[in-house]
C-alpha cells in the first residue's frame, strides 16, 4: 500500500464523486448527520472508550498487557459506530433536503456546489476513519494495510482531521443548527 | 506579506470584473467570444508557419501584380516573376510574433463585434455559464496580455522585449497560479491564530449557500 494520505484521499475523492452524482440536495442531509455523528462520538469519546474497553476485557478476554489488541478492538468499534451512522444517513430518507422540498440549482453552479458539498462529506468521512486509526496507533498496520511512519504531508494532514480542527466538538453543532433551520423554514 | 495580499485581492477583483462582464453579456455571446479568442490563439501558435507563409505570399503577389505579373503579355509576366527573387519576405523570425499577435487582436475585436449581433441575442441567458465563460476570457487575456503590459512598468526596451519573447501563455498561467498559492498560504498564516473560527464560518457559509440555492418553487410535494 502507498502512503496513508493517498489511501484516505482516494476514499474522500470517491465520496465526493458520489456526492456529485447524487446532487447536493441529497448530500446536505448526509452532511448534517455526519457532523452530528462526529459531535456525538467526540463529545462522548471517553464514555464510549471506557464502556468498550471494559467490554473488550470482559467479553473478549483482552488482557491489560495486550494493548495492541485492545487498540484494534476500540478502533474497530469507533469505526463501525461511525460507519453505521453514515450508512444509515445514506440509506434512509431522514433529513433528505430533496424530500423536504427543493431541487438543486442547475449547472454549472449546482455542479460546483455538489462537488464542494461532496468534498466536505469526503473529508468528514475519510478524515474520521483516519482519526480513529491515528488515535489508536494505526492498528491496521498489523495487516499491512497502512505503511508507517507518516510522511511530512501525512503529519500535516493529521492535525487537520475533523476531530482536531476545532477546540471543542460543540463547534460542529453550529453548522448542524443552521442547516436544521434551513430545513424547517417555510 | 502585504504585497502578496494586494496581488491576491487585485487578481480576485480582475476575475470578478470579467465574471461580471460575462454575466452582463450572457452565455451565448461570452461563450462565442471565448471560443473564438481561445481557438484563434491556439491556431495561430500551433500553425504559425502557415499564417506567416500566407502573409509572405501575399506580399509577393502584391509585388508581382505591381510589376505587371497579371498582364496578358507573357514577356511582362516573365519579367515580373523574375523580380520576385529580390523581394524580401514581409515576415522574418524577428517580426513574425508581433504579426501573429496583431492578427489575434484583430480576430478578437471582430469576435466582439460579431457577438453583439442579433443572432447571438436569442435565448442568451445570464447564468453561471456566462460567468464561467467571462472568467475564462479574463484568464486568457491575462496570460496573453500580461507579458506585453509589463513593458509599461519595466524600464528598458531590452528587458521588456526579452520578457515578451521568452514567456509563453502557459508560463504566465503557471506563475500566476504559483503566486496565488503563495498568497493564499500567507493569508492563511496571517489568520492561523483564529483558524477554528475561520473554518467554522467558511463551513457554515458554504452550507448556507448550498441550502439557500435549493429551488423550493419547483419542489416535489411529499
Amino acid at each position: 500500500m502507498g502512503p496513508i494520505e493517498v489511501i484516505y484521499s482516494t476514499i474522500a475523492i470517491m465520496i465526493a464523486l458520489v456526492g456529485v452524482a447524487r446532487g447536493y440536495a441529497r448530500e446536505l442531509g448526509n452532511t448534517l448527520v455526519i457532523m452530528a455523528a462526529i459531535f456525538l462520538l467526540t463529545f462522548q469519546e471517553s464514555l464510549i472508550l471506557n464502556l468498550f474497553s471494559r467490554t473488550g476485557q470482559r467479553v473478549f478476554s483482552i488482557a491489560g498487557d495486550q494493548s495492541d489488541l485492545l487498540n484494534f478492538f476500540l478502533s474497530t468499534v469507533f469505526t463501525l459506530l461511525f460507519i453505521s451512522i453514515v450508512f444509515a444517513s445514506y440509506s434512509g430518507r431522514v433529513f433528505a433536503f430533496a424530500s423536504f422540498g427543493g431541487r438543486p440549482a442547475g449547472p454549472p453552479h449546482g455542479l460546483i456546489i455538489s462537488l464542494l458539498v461532496g468534498l466536505l462529506n469526503g473529508y468528514l468521512i475519510a478524515g474520521t476513519l483516519w482519526y480513529y486509526q491515528d488515535k489508536f496507533n494505526y492498528p491496521l498496520q498489523r495487516f499491512g494495510l497502512i505503511r508507517l511512519p507518516l510522511t511530512a504531508t501525512g503529519e500535516a494532514i493529521v492535525e487537520l482531521l475533523p476531530q482536531r480542527i476545532f477546540d471543542s466538538p460543540v463547534y460542529w453543532m453550529v453548522p448542524v443548527a443552521v442547516l436544521l433551520i434551513f430545513l424547517v423554514r417555510g | 506579506m502585504n504585497e502578496q495580499i494586494e496581488i491576491l485581492v487585485t487578481f480576485i477583483l480582475y476575475l470578478a470584473f470579467f465574471g461580471w462582464i460575462g454575466w452582463m453579456r450572457g452565455r451565448k455571446r461570452e461563450g462565442f467570444t471565448l471560443a473564438v479568442a481561445l481557438g484563434s490563439w491556439i491556431l495561430l501558435q500551433r500553425f504559425s508557419g502557415i499564417f506567416i507563409s500566407l502573409a509572405n505570399l501575399g506580399k509577393k503577389f502584391f509585388y508581382l501584380a505591381k510589376a505587371g505579373g497579371l498582364s496578358s503579355n507573357s514577356d511582362t509576366q516573365t519579367a515580373a516573376i523574375g523580380t520576385l527573387k529580390s523581394v524580401p519576405p514581409l515576415l522574418t523570425a524577428e517580426n513574425a510574433p508581433g504579426f501573429l499577435f496583431v492578427l489575434w487582436v484583430i480576430i478578437l475585436i471582430l469576435a466582439y463585434v460579431l457577438s453583439s449581433k442579433a443572432w447571438l441575442s436569442k435565448n442568451n441567458k445570464a447564468d453561471g455559464w456566462a460567468v464561467l465563460f467571462g472568467l475564462g476570457s479574463g484568464l486568457l487575456y491575462v496570460t496573453v496580455l500580461l507579458p506585453r503590459l509589463i513593458a509599461l512598468v519595466v524600464p528598458g526596451d531590452a528587458t521588456s522585449t526579452e520578457i515578451i519573447r521568452t514567456s509563453s501563455a502557459l508560463d504566465v498561467l503557471g506563475t500566476t497560479l504559483t503566486l496565488l498559492r503563495t498568497s493564499l498560504v500567507n493569508v492563511w498564516q496571517l489568520v492561523r491564530p483564529q483558524a477554528s473560527l475561520i473554518i467554522l464560518i467558511t463551513l457554515t457559509l458554504l452550507l448556507v449557500l448550498a441550502a439557500s440555492t435549493l429551488n423550493r418553487s419547483n419542489a416535489r410535494k411529499t
